[in-house]
């Protein structure tokens, strides 16, 4: 073994946390290999497709662009700046996971192996990981690039390794900054939720086009282009390098990659300073002080009322998880968008039954993640099981802490329908609970033993399941959906699929519950 | 009049596959006698202590706990069981006080007797101070304790450990022990895996050793040491049993 590669060295240890980052990425290929196929023989040739038209286009660029607008520049600054928005998004969070997930870092720093190298290799790994998405949709025009005469494009790969590690060296500044600032109690939330709302704020930007109407909308892009024009671009602003780069310009390709990897240098030197520190810290802060003279409350009976007060008190308790399963409702926003565009097209109010089949589908999806952390998520299975109660007991409770919420969230736009015109309130709330129990009873009838810490990735189940519970959004948002349009008669039919889904549903459920035993016992 | 254990199993068997975990076990408890179940690893003790608590199905066989089926009538059975199983059972978001409103919401514990009893177990295993913690920041140790108020918060006749002093300090250990010892003195029956055969030793009334899922010897210390002959330890009786000699 060379001496770069051997145990305990820098690149050794490098290849260990990329090796776990792609198990992390790819560790389920194993349980789902015909999905990985399908996904790889759907995926792959596409990406491959529209990387060799993306390459044809740059084929005909000539290798020395000499002299370009400074708008080109611009131009070509904003879409790094987006993409580095994105990725920073998943810097933070990954930076963070670092001190507060992996437990393994009294292993590493016990060993004989320099903290440095310890804290290099693993954030570089980071900034391996935020890249390797990017990397591969890059790579999907790189190999056509030479068939076309554009060997020159192979500069992008250095302007994007260089682009992930200024952004993940920033990632860690903003987490040293946070945890200085509120603290490592909070940090883990708030970057989470930081980096979350990143993500969210670029994507709903992006969506932003569709609620604004044509004419509006051109005299914003003609304000943007004017806004442009009067940006004055320096060649030697460094600023401007990674666009320069990407023009061609050797000394910008430098400055560039020196810069990046400089920046993330300087950053990990001192995140690997207060690494250790983070880590002890995170690790003994979780214990409550000051309790002491806090009153003691009697206990309160009742089998149902007990468990759906705990599983309300851990999930008041886990400000992270909420965050997270509100995070995921940001992403499910722009199914409201046809209520918005439909009234922007027809110049009315905003159309009644697409809001309402929205907000029933958003109900569906909420009263699905929270029954996963209520049922799935059980941090102590066993003591429930080994309780004498009946398991249907168990299921009601569960499905109640699960639904209730959700649905005290929707009485509000129920409120609102039902001051148009009171039947619309009435069928828009029978709508958002018929989708919040059924998601709920299907998440009861299929329950997948899962850990709330892993909640961003750790929601697997079977594929028809997960069908399932999309159908039953879909239907009950069509029932909805036409219960508050004029053709109110006919939201019979959704109603008559969903029965006849459920029941699919209940009858496969002794198959799962026989399959889950037997997985767990073994 | 027949007499009734506190737990009766007869040809209890239990399959993962292929493999045989418990083959044909038939085992008599006492009730009122501390009993430690032995065994190499993989012998089938926690499997056949998850088939007495219901959370497995045996494949075939028959469960008594105090004269109740406890196939036919889980339910029942349950009531008179607490199961702590070697990976304490907690909510790190809930405290210890709320820990014990929850299990003792489970097994149906009038309130007012539960906040009795609570108060009681926090303050005998030295929890009191932080019975306001959130379980998350507390020890391997702390945790034990608190799950073993959990376990007796509801009184059971038949108490269940596995494995209940792994990891524990000598004085968390010793606290546990004691705590056995006055369930057993004031009429529990306990049944213990323990790796640990000096703890055997010590509190068994009655020892079992399993290997491959079927009890190959019971009996008091004094018993096992007379079957291997004069002068022998229970390591020695148990090294030679399992094959490891």
């Amino acid at each position: 073994m060379s001496g770069l590669l051997r145990g305990g060295s820098f690149l050794w240890l490098l290849g260990f946390e990329i090796k776990l980052a792609l198990r992390g990425m790819f560790g389920r290929a194993k349980s789902h290999r015909w999905a990985w196929i399908a996904l790889l023989v759907f995926l792959v040739p596409p990406m491959l497709f529209v990387g060799w038209l993306v390459a044809q286009g740059l084929g005909h660029v000539p290798p020395s662009l000499g002299a370009v607008p400074d708008q080109v520049v611009v131009l070509i600054s904003f879409v790094l700046l987006a993409l580095s928005t994105i990725m920073l998004s998943h810097a933070l969070y990954a930076v963070t996971e670092i001190v507060y997930v992996r437990n393994d870092l009294d292993l590493l720093l016990s060993s004989p192996v320099s903290p440095w190298s310890v804290t290099l290799a693993r954030t570089v790994g980071v900034a391996v990981n935020v890249a390797l998405l990017y990397l591969a949709l890059l790579m999907a025009v790189l190999v056509w690039t030479p068939f076309v005469g554009g060997w020159q494009w192979f500069r992008l790969l250095p302007i994007l390794l260089a682009l992930a590690l200024f952004v993940t060296g920033l990632g860690m500044l903003i987490a040293l900054g946070l945890f200085t600032w509120i603290g490592p109690r909070h940090t883990r939330l708030v970057s989470q939720i930081l980096a979350g709302l990143i993500g969210a704020a670029l994507f709903l930007g992006s969506q932003l086009a569709r609620f604004v109407p044509d004419m509006q909308g051109d005299a914003l892009l003609a304000q943007i282009a004017r806004v442009m024009e009067q940006i004055d671009v320096q060649a030697w602003n460094p600023v401007w390098f990674p666009a320069l780069a990407v023009l061609g310009h050797g000394y910008a390709l430098v400055g560039w990659v020196a810069i990046g990897a400089l920046f993330f240098v300087a950053a990990a030197g001192l995140f690997s300073r207060r690494l250790v520190a983070a880590a002890a810290a995170s690790a003994g802060d979780s214990r409550k002080k000051g309790s002491q003279g806090r009153k003691l409350t009697p206990f309160r009976g009742g089998l149902t009322l007990g468990i759906v007060r705990k599983e309300w008190t851990q999930l008041r308790r886990d400000p992270l998880l909420i965050g997270q399963t509100f995070m995921q409702m940001v992403y499910l926003l722009p199914l409201f968008l046809p209520a918005f565009s439909y009234a922007a097209g027809r110049q009315e109010a905003i159309n009644t039954s697409l809001l309402a089949a929205s907000f029933t589908f958003l109900t569906s999806t909420l009263a699905g993640t929270l029954i996963w952390i209520t049922a799935s998520a059980e941090d102590a299975p066993d003591l429930v099981a080994a309780a004498p109660v009946r398991q249907f007991t168990v299921e009601l409770a569960k499905l109640v802490a699960a639904v209730l919420p959700v649905l005290v969230l929707m009485i509000a736009p129920a409120v609102a329908f039902g001051l148009q015109d009171w039947p619309d309130g009435v069928l828009a709330f029978t709508g958002f609970v018929g989708a919040g129990v059924c998601a709920g009873l299907i998440g009861v009838w299929y329950t997948r033993p899962g850990n709330r810490r892993e909640f961003r990735r750790a929601r697997g189940g079977s594929f028809g399941v997960a069908l399932g519970t999309l159908c039953n959004a879909a239907l009950w948002a069509a029932f909805t959906g036409l219960a508050l349009s004029d053709w109110r008669v006919w939201c019979v039919i959704p109603l008559v699929f969903i029965g006849g889904l459920m029941m699919v549903l209940e009858d496969g459920r002794t198959r799962h519950d026989a399959a889950r035993v037997a997985a767990k016992a073994a | 009049m027949e007499h009734t254990f506190a737990l009766e199993t007869n040809g209890l068997v239990k399959h993962f596959g292929p493999k045989l975990a418990v083959d044909h076990l038939d085992l008599k408890i006492n009730g009122g006698e501390l009993y430690a179940l032995l065994g190499p690893n993989g012998a089938g003790k926690t499997t056949s202590l998850r088939m007495v608590s219901g959370l497995i199905a045996p494949d075939a066989g028959r469960i008594s706990v105090f004269g109740v089926d406890a196939l036919a009538d889980p339910i029942a059975a349950k009531r008179l069981i607490a199961w702590l199983p070697d990976e304490p059972m907690l909510y790190d978001k809930l405290t210890a006080w709320e820990y014990l409103e929850f299990v003792a919401g489970l097994w149906a514990v009038p309130p007012k007797v539960a906040t009795e009893r609570a108060e009681g177990l926090l303050h005998r295993l030295e929890l009191w101070d932080q019975r306001h913690e959130r379980c998350e920041g507390f020890s391997r140790g702390m945790k034990q304790k608190a799950v073993l108020a959990g376990a007796l918060i509801h009184e059971p006749k038949l108490l269940m450990l596995d494995e209940p002093l792994t990891g524990l300090d000598a004085a968390i250990a010793r606290q546990v022990k004691d705590i056995l010892r006055e369930r057993v003195a004031a009429g529990a029956t306990v049944i213990l895996t323990t790796h640990l055969l000096d703890v055997a030793e010590r509190m068994a009334d009655r020892i079992g050793i399993i290997q491959k899922g079927t009890l190959l010897v019971e009996g008091t210390l004094a018993e096992l040491q007379s079957r291997a002959g004069a002068g022998q330890t229970l390591e020695d009786v148990f090294l030679s049993l399992v094959g490891a000699l």
